[in-house]
């Protein structure tokens, strides 16, 4: 199927090398190989490269920009992080079984209603599918009936996620305030610490990357891929060849808005924190500029930029956090100037030059 | 505006779709429904009828009482200066503009004022624009495939898969527009003259019975325009054509009857002959065009 091509098996073997190694490495042995600390480490860039793959399909391949999709993976990182916070119980510092710690502290009597169920592991993980999908309904249906596109777009999603943060802040809002979720202690009843649970989590972010990267190669092979594409070429032809281009938009738009959930319910627990600074423009737009240097439009940069950029940032917040913004701006510069396809597209031309084929295209398919 | 008549209602009700004919011979059902006035007469002749539609843009007539009559299979040429409307008649006729005044039927019961670009392509009339308009990083191939006529609900374009009689059809018409070597390059290779053609390829795909082509030989060379004078001309009879040019000598060569447009309404209508000779129309037009 050229659903499957190449690239995508280069990438599956990848990821199955990386996770038995980690497996085995920390398993395997009396003494863990890898220290846990670096597995989660590696589980968080998995699960912003999910949220790295969402913005890609609607942005490399639909060109719609949103500058908000950070909203999207910190709603799913509440959701679940709920259920982390549920999970707690009598373990908290206050011992009350029925109340998180920062409700006891706040002085709220009894549970808001948005927590209802969320102590259950299924509703949780069903909440983190509908929330991000439910707004980006809301918001997609909103602005692409009214035909917002281009900069006007991404300025409202940037206002979106902003106002998101706003109300996060807020103690009264009942989701923690600006400290959000932490001190997680146990996730299905297993200690959230141990070195199990650590390798397990980050399997289960590969295998949601993988089955992330499954559906977005089936999607943009299909002929919705061929219209998603058109969209971005000529709009306005794709509607005189008979397809309403709205409801292509929100479909692809609520899809990718439920991969950023799941991306961002596999880093609530990684993190040990989820916290209203998700909501913050800058994030969204640093996981931008992770598309943007990676290679938009072939999903693997996306996927390759967030690794990139997350573990030079990492790096250098150690070293020189106050060169942070300024360096990341630097690259941000230097590719859109020379770097034709990011990152993936100077590998894909040196694997080109090397195989001998002739320079390729734009996902050149069929 | 319309309110719809009965008729038109009816025909809804009863679950006939773009896709599905209307009131035809092996429907009478159909026809039985609709209202037999005089009027719903006139539009049974034609294909597609437009009557004393204005179109104002603050204040600006872009269309003054515009009346115009296509019949099936009928190839029309449409002239006039800069500004005549030519372009506004055509976001009329497929639902971009919305007129202030006037009547436009598809059929017999389309009223085309109340439908929207979709449902107006849907119905048969396609569309190709002045700029020429393809999909840039989609190969030949694949343009044509997306356009193809079909059910484009998203959930049916994501299980499209193309079966033989299409691939047969994207075949056919990829010989007609003279692209079959091409059809795996990307269509933003291709020189202007044959995404000209690639655009007519695109209408062509989705089975139309209208095709609006503005300016389809606008900066193509001699022999591309005689290449599209062949593909035009082997069109008529099968689809009903509305061209839209500049170039007299290419109207000269496939003119059947021409319409002289001139502020926003008809100048002249017949022959090109007839409407050469009419003093208005050489004042307005043709006597800049020096012919």
């Amino acid at each position: 199927m050229k659903a499957f091509d190449q690239a995508f098996k280069i990438f599956t073997l990848a990821l199955t090398v990386a996770t038995l190694t980690i497996g085995v490495g920390c398993l395997g042995f009396s003494e863990p190989l890898i220290a846990p600390s670096t597995v989660g480490l590696l589980g968080k860039y998995l699960s912003y490269a999910i949220l790295a793959l969402s913005i890609d399909l609607v942005w490399g391949y639909m060109g719609v920009l949103s500058l908000g999709h950070g909203a999207f993976f910190a709603l799913g990182g509440y959701a679940f992080g709920m259920y982390l916070m549920r999970q707690i119980g009598a373990l908290g510092v206050y011992g009350d079984v029925s109340r998180p710690d920062f409700m006891v502290f706040i002085g709220l009597e009894k549970l808001p209603w948005p927590w209802l169920g969320s102590e259950y592991f299924p509703v949780a993980i069903l909440m983190t599918i509908l929330v991000p999908a439910a707004l980006a309904l809301a918001f997609g249906w909103t602005a692409f009936r009214s035909r917002v596109s281009g900069v006007y777009f991404s300025i409202m999603s940037q206002a979106l996620t902003y106002a998101l943060m706003l109300a996060f802040y807020l103690n009264s809002l009942g989701f923690g305030g600006n400290n959000g979720f932490t001190d997680f202690k146990k996730i299905l009843g297993f200690d959230v610490h141990s070195l199990g649970i650590t390798v397990a989590l980050f399997v289960a972010s590969a295998l949601v990357l993988w089955l992330a990267i499954v559906a977005c190669r089936l999607l943009v092979t299909s002929r919705l891929g061929l219209v998603m594409v058109a969209i971005r070429d000529h709009e306005e032809r794709v509607r005189f060849a008979g397809y309403k281009v709205e409801n292509v938009k929100v479909a692809v738009f609520v899809f990718s808005a439920i991969l950023a959930g799941l991306g961002g319910a596999l880093y609530a627990p990684q993190a040990g924190i989820i916290n209203p600074s998700l909501f913050s423009p800058i994030f969204s737009i640093e996981m931008v500029v992770c598309v943007a240097l990676g290679g938009r439009g072939s999903l693997y940069g996306a996927i390759f930029g967030a690794f990139l950029v997350n573990y030079v940032k990492s790096r250098l917040s150690t070293l020189a956090p106050d060169l942070w913004p300024f360096i990341l701006g630097t690259i941000f510069v230097l590719v859109t100037i020379f770097g034709q396809g990011g990152a993936w597209g100077f590998l894909r031309r040196g694997w080109g030059k090397l195989m001998g084929e002739k320079a390729v295209g734009y996902e050149p398919s069929n | 505006m319309n309110p719809p008549t009965k008729g038109d209602w009816a025909v809804r009700a009863l679950g006939a779709t773009s896709s599905a004919p209307l009131a035809t011979e092996d429907n009478p059902f159909n026809q039985l429904v609709l209202p037999w006035t005089p009027k719903a007469l006139r539009r049974r002749k034609y294909i597609l009828l437009l009557e004393g539609i204005s179109v104002v843009f603050e204040g600006f007539k872009a269309l003054n009482n515009l009346s115009l009559a296509i019949k099936e299979g009928e190839l029309r040429c449409v002239i006039g200066p800069n500004g005549a409307g030519k372009t506004t008649m055509m976001d009329v006729i497929t639902g971009h503009a919305r007129p202030n005044k006037g009547e436009a039927w598809y059929r017999e019961n389309i009223n085309l004022l109340e439908e929207d670009e979709v449902f107006i392509n849907q119905a048969g009339i396609g569309r190709k624009f002045q700029k020429p308009s393809v999909f840039q990083s989609l190969t030949v191939g694949q343009n044509l495939e997306l356009a193809l006529k079909g059910k484009k609900s998203v959930f049916s374009t994501l299980l499209a898969r193309l079966n033989g009689e299409e691939a047969d059809f994207l075949a056919e018409i990829l010989t007609l527009i003279n692209l079959a070597d091409l059809r795996a390059r990307v269509a933003g290779s291709l020189s202007h003259g044959q995404k000209q053609w690639l655009e007519i390829g695109l209408l062509l795909a989705q089975k139309p019975r209208v095709l609006l082509l503005d300016e389809p030989v606008a900066g193509l060379t001699g022999h591309e325009i005689d290449r599209t004078t062949e593909l035009l001309l082997s069109l008529e009879g099968r689809h009903s054509l509305i061209v839209v040019e500049h170039d007299m000598g290419f109207v000269r060569s496939i003119a059947r009857t021409v319409t002289v447009l001139h502020q926003g309404s008809v100048l002249a209508e017949g022959d090109l002959a007839t409407v050469s000779a009419n003093p208005a129309v050489v004042e307005a037009y043709l006597g800049v065009e020096a012919c």
